[in-house]
């Protein structure tokens, strides 16, 4: 069968494309016969086999197609695409012959921006990303159906974009010469594509061109969430085929030129194929214009985007432009005329309608209707619009026939009066009244259909932002149930939907009449749904329609009355306010500002607001600017706890802006991975905070000894040698003789050097730095060396609780010896995952400096061996965390034994990726530690074979998937410092630690039934045990 | 606990006269019953309906069904306050109970403050917490019947101070 020749012809495929290209260049597909064809079928087919194992080897009878073997789901796939919809059925015919299938491996770069236009392409399965050159932006990502290089192709221009694909990827190719080739002999659809390629370049030029001016790269949300989308396709195979026929049917009226036929083409079927051309023609006054003219138009759009709240057109204003949106949402807004008392009147929200994807808006005054805007528009999301502007309809004036523009103007009056000048407002539901007006003209009409202008809400959407973009999610993917879903749905409502698609053209007029009918059935069926009809209804019939813009304060007079209002309301009073303001966000804090004064007041002075400020999450947002002139103004001395972990962009000036303001009370400040900030800010922000008592510096790069010893800081000590003999430790070189080096020159301080000359020699006792600071977290800061290990020793050593060592590779077994002589009673939690050079000497110091450790990570330390392993089981007994993943001469059965001997508390013990643990190692821990909750013993061979003698089945079970260990950190007690342990653990390179989430979605079944309440548990009583059990890096999706 | 212990009912009487009669350890999620239960002689206490000024029948009812169900729940201590602030999660128990028109809600919110519940007053200002979050503030003036208050000016130049914020 065909399956046994598919490995073979497959690996073709898989090669580069550029390799690809160059093999079939030759000759046309057809003479390159029938092997090609064979490699053809079994290319999809092995994809499939990749993809979908689930799909049947064997095509089903049906799908055998009259191209020989060209499978019929891809020819018709191929013939849903947009461009091809309309096509006759020669050049379909002709075109398929020439396409090649061709694979793409997940990361593979497709095209490359600037390189020379040889092809185009569809994607058929998959998904992949327009990026910049770089492939660090990421515009836009295409799903199955969009096409992409035609711009190159068709104008010979170099690739304007690059594209990557995300996943694996099949994908459809033509040669630029097979579609030179073919293309003559088909004057209309080369017109029709040079056109649409024509508007497109157009756009993406525009776009470009503002986003340089921008700046910024508008995140595409709507193509993300149709390609997921997208992501639910495959599997519903009796489906595709009803889809198929559909599109198969509707194929047979090749009129040339149709591709302009909104009943054909992607909005009918709510593929959503949004280019220029359909978009404009959404706007039934431009419905009927001849290509000609839609293609200036097209021509003449101009992409905008606005942010939220953002006003796109006000009221009264003049204005031509008119706008169709592509994407988001806005609403219409009208402010009352009662200036007098410079109040706005509350507006209920339900009123105000709203517009999306597909409607468009503005067309009133631009036809001159209406002085000014009738209505102000506003974004609520981030809002695309392709803009119309008055110049082009201007120049569209003079172009097209008059009796034209009289039918047009006609259009926009009669829904301007019927609908009382609310043709702004037209919401989904509004719509009908259009219909009606639209109607007579449509007889006159090529083949449009007033159905176009409903836009269903399932309609992905679809983004202008560039030339991919734009034919964003055209999927006609017959297995895509979503798109069958509401071809179904659109169906059930329309019992003429699948009549227009059988209808010859002859047929025009009866059909829409029928669809007429639908379309109102339908507003019937959608009206309930939205209660802004139900409210916006009586609204209207209110003030039935004068043509004036005065009866517009008298509606909405009647419509205030209506509205509930509700005087007697309760208020929450100050305190209950302040309450729930402590539930939200800062952004959404700064937002309610804008409330009223009162409320202003409140959220800029309550000090009980702001007190735990995490800004990690805006960390793309926080700037220096967003500081100095929003964050740093309003927050005020409020936090106690300040997190702007990962704002990266923030530099000094940010930096001081903040400290300044915000730092005073700050307890604990983390600013991991906020790379860009010097040394000497971070100093003054903890001179400022007296009070610190945690910090987090991880990946921090400015970070240094002299730092560390400053903020942790030291008491001068009494006279008669006061002139700097604290800060002496901190330079003394790495070994325990720091009491003994106090009368070495302070040279090499440099920041307390400073400062001891600045101040004149501090008087005895004064305190230098943070004296409360117990937690630390360093990791990362590779300019940490075994002199902050001295000094933390000499003046920390009673007060740390807990330190993240986390790859500080500049940390030698010399920093743990400046350890040993001191007793580092509170240090509870210590991380030196990733510290590779210790040596069983660090260990040995270690656990005589902090014997009352609970938490000890020593993962990666390689260095290690049992006897490490055996100290720590003598010397640590209150240890209740254990991680040695990946020290692989530290842990055997031989250390497990003294662990199980020796660490009665333990709850967790990780010995992951240990090679030599055995059965009996595990079983004698199992044994011996009566409080263990979770063992990770991933990635240890030699357990083979007790894991398949049922071990864990013996013991607990199975941990399935993301790895919950820390969940047992964040049970422990020590509620503050667990924090700092998980962020510790978070920067650990072994994916089982770096899954925050884990914590949150993994409330451990064990975790109330454990918390034994006597520490001699009886054995009977003992709780399952957590395995973590993962065979490789690679299971651990 | 107090001298009281003796006592198993409570009868509460709302401002509009209704005496509604608990289990003791169903009030007593009040803390301002619980002291007052305390501190009070038992004769003033047992059998007599303790006067709940601010809160009518309606309110009160629904505050006690509250507590009915978290009858059982452990108390709850000042240190878990910087945890429970971060979440607006609301168990799902309290979510259906919470969906009532918004003047209930407001009454209840401010019943159970007057009442010292703290739970409940939490779960109060949750629920109002994901009313504000996301609305415009011409929705929220509306919600909160809030008459906007700002000068044209003034909203110009708050609307410029927002505009960091309102950029998501």
């Amino acid at each position: 069968m065909r399956r046994s020749r598919s490995p073979s012809s497959a690996s073709t495929p898989y090669r580069a494309l550029a390799h690809h290209l160059a093999h079939h260049g030759s000759g046309s597909g057809n003479q390159s016969g029938q092997q090609a064809l064979d490699s053809v079928s079994s290319v999809i087919r092995s994809f499939n086999l990749e993809t979908n194992p689930a799909r049947p080897m064997r095509p089903s009878p049906l799908t055998a197609s009259t191209i020989p073997d060209m499978p019929l789901d891809l020819v018709d796939r191929i013939r849903s695409f947009p461009l091809f919809l309309a096509a006759p059925e020669e050049f379909i015919n002709t075109i398929v012959t020439r396409l090649k299938p061709v694979v793409c491996l997940a990361h593979e770069q497709i095209l490359t921006e600037g390189d020379e236009a040889r092809a185009m392409y569809w994607l058929v399965r998959g998904v992949v990303a327009v990026t910049s050159r770089d492939g660090e932006a990421v515009y836009a990502e295409l799903k199955p159906g969009a096409f992409f290089g035609e711009i190159g192709v068709l104008m010979d221009i170099p690739r304007t974009a690059t594209i990557i694909a995300r996943t694996k990827c099949m994908l459809v190719v033509l040669k630029k010469e097979d579609l030179q080739a073919e293309l003559p002999k088909y004057p209309d659809m080369e017109k029709a594509i040079r056109q649409e390629a024509q508007e497109r370049l157009n756009i993406l030029m525009k776009k470009q061109q503002e986003r340089r001016q921008a700046a910024t790269i508008p995140h595409s949300n709507g193509s993300r969430a149709a390609r997921e989308a997208g992501e639910v396709n495959m599997g519903e195979r009796g489906v595709i085929k009803e889809g198929t026929a559909i599109r198969s049917k509707k194929r047979k009226s090749p009129s040339p030129g149709a591709v302009e036929d909104l009943a054909i083409s992607g909005s009918v079927l709510g593929s959503g194929y949004v280019n220029i051309r359909e978009t404009l023609k959404e706007l039934p006054l431009f419905s009927k214009l001849p290509a000609d003219i839609l293609h200036f138009l097209g021509l003449s759009a101009e992409p905008k985007s606005y942010p939220p709240f953002t006003d796109i057109i006000r009221q009264g204003s003049p204005g031509q432009d008119i706008y169709f949106i592509v994407r988001g949402e806005a609403e219409v807004i009208r402010e009352t005329a009662d200036d007098d008392s410079r109040k706005r009147i509350t507006r209920s929200s339900s009123l105000r309608p709203r517009l999306r994807q597909g409607q468009y808006f503005g067309e009133v005054s631009s036809l001159g209707l209406s002085e000014g805007r009738t209505a102000t528009v506003r974004s609520i999301t981030a809002v695309e619009c392709l803009v119309i502007g008055g110049k082009a309809l201007e120049e569209l004036w003079q172009r097209c026939p008059p009796e034209i523009r009289l039918q047009v103007e006609e259009t926009a009056r009669n829904r301007f009066q019927k609908s009382d000048g609310d043709v702004e407002m037209v919401d989904i539901d509004a719509k009908p009244a259009t219909q009606d007006t639209v109607e007579p003209f449509i007889s006159t009409n090529e083949a449009v259909l007033p159905q176009v202008i409903f836009t269903t809400p399932s309609k992905p959407a679809s983004p202008t932002k560039d030339e991919s973009s734009l034919h964003q999610p055209s999927d006609p993917d017959p297995y895509l149930s979503v798109d069958m879903e509401n071809l179904r749905s659109r169906r059930r409502n329309s019992l003429a939907s699948p009549g227009p698609a059988l209808q010859q053209q002859s047929h025009l007029e009866k059909n829409t009449a029928v669809l007429a009918t639908t379309n109102v059935n339908r507003s019937a069926i959608k009206a309930p749904a939205s209660f802004t009809s139900l409210l916006a209804s009586p609204f209207v019939a209110a003030a039935p329609g004068l043509d004036d813009p005065v009866p517009k304060r008298a509606r909405t007079v009647v419509h205030l009355s209506s509205t509930p209002v509700t005087e007697a309301k309760p208020a929450l009073p100050d305190d209950v306010l302040i309450l729930v303001f402590q539930y939200l966000d800062i952004v959404e804090l700064i937002r309610l500002r804008q409330v009223c004064s009162h409320w202003r007041r409140l959220l800029q002075e309550s000090p009980k607001l702001c007190r735990h400020v995490d800004l990690s999450h805006l960390n793309g947002r926080v700037t220096d600017w967003s500081l100095v002139n929003i964050l740093a103004p309003f927050i005020g001395n409020r936090p106690v706890e300040m997190d702007i972990s990962n704002c990266f962009h923030i530099t000094d000036e940010g930096f001081a802006a903040l400290w300044r303001n915000c730092g005073k009370n700050v307890k604990s400040w983390k600013m991991r991975s906020v790379w860009d900030v010097s040394a000497s800010q971070i100093l003054e922000m903890s001179d400022n905070a007296k009070g610190l008592e945690e910090v987090d510096w991880s990946n921090c790069r400015k970070v240094g000894d002299n730092l560390l010893a400053r903020v942790v800081g030291w008491v001068v000590p009494e006279p008669p040698r006061p002139r700097d003999s604290g800060r002496n430790v901190v330079i003394t070189s790495s070994n325990a003789r720091n009491r003994s080096q106090r009368g070495q020159p302070p040279q090499k301080i440099g920041v307390s050097q400073k400062a001891g000359k600045d101040q004149t020699m501090p008087s005895p006792g004064t305190v230098i730095g943070c004296p409360n600071l117990r937690r630390l977290n360093l990791s990362y800061c590779k300019h940490i060396t075994d002199r902050s290990m001295a000094h933390l020793a000499a003046h920390a050593s009673n007060r740390l609780e807990a330190l993240s060592l986390t790859r500080c590779t500049s940390i030698t077994d010399a920093g743990f010896q400046s350890w040993s002589p001191f007793r580092f009673r509170a240090l509870t939690q210590l991380c030196l995952a990733d510290c590779t050079y210790l040596s069983d000497n660090s260990i040995t110091a270690l656990v005589n400096a902090a014997k009352n450790l609970t938490h000890l990570d020593l993962s990666f330390c390689c260095a290690l061996s049992d006897t490490a392993t055996q100290v720590v089981a003598l010397g640590l007994p209150l240890l209740r965390e254990l991680r040695l993943a990946f020290c692989g001469s530290a842990v055997s059965d031989a250390s497990l034994g003294c662990i199980a001997l020796h660490l009665h508390e333990l709850h967790g013990l990780s010995v992951r990726g240990c090679v030599r643990v055995t059965g009996t190692g595990v079983e004698n821990v199992l044994e011996g530690c009566g409080h263990l909750e979770w063992l990770d013993i991933s990635q240890c061979k030699n357990l083979s074979g007790w894991l398949a003698g049922g071990g864990v089945a013996r013991w607990g079970f199975e941990y399935q998937y993301k790895a919950g260990p820390q969940v047992n950190t964040a049970q422990s007690n020590l509620s503050g410092k667990t924090k700092m342990g998980a962020i510790a653990l978070k920067s650990l390179p072994p994916p089982a630690y770096s899954r925050p989430p884990a914590r949150a979605l993994a409330p451990s079944p064990l975790a109330k039934a454990t918390s034994p309440p006597s520490r001699i548990a009886a054995r009977p009583e003992r709780k399952p045990i957590r395995f973590i059990v993962q065979k490789s890096m690679d299971h651990l999706r | 606990m107090s001298e009281n212990a003796g006592i198993a009912k409570l009868i509460l009487e709302s401002n509009d006269g209704a005496k509604i009669e608990i289990d003791r350890q169903v009030g007593e999620r009040s803390v301002l019953i619980k002291n007052l239960i305390e501190d009070l002689p038992e004769d003033e206490v047992s059998g007599q309906p303790i006067p709940i000024h601010n809160v009518n029948e309606a309110v009160l009812r629904k505050v006690i069904e509250w507590c009915e169900h978290h009858r059982n729940d452990p108390p709850t201590t000042d240190d878990d306050a910087d945890t429970r602030k971060k979440t607006t999660d609301i168990e799902e128990w309290d979510q259906k109970f919470m969906q009532v028109d918004q003047e209930m809600l407001f009454e209840i919110i401010l019943a159970a403050n007057f009442l010292d519940i703290k739970p409940l007053l939490d779960v109060g200002c949750k629920t109002v917490a994901n009313m504000i979050k996301g609305k415009s503030p011409e929705d929220i003036r509306k919600t909160f019947n809030i008459t906007n208050d700002f000068t044209a000016e003034e909203e110009e130049q708050i609307r410029r101070e927002n505009e960091w914020a309102e950029d998501r």
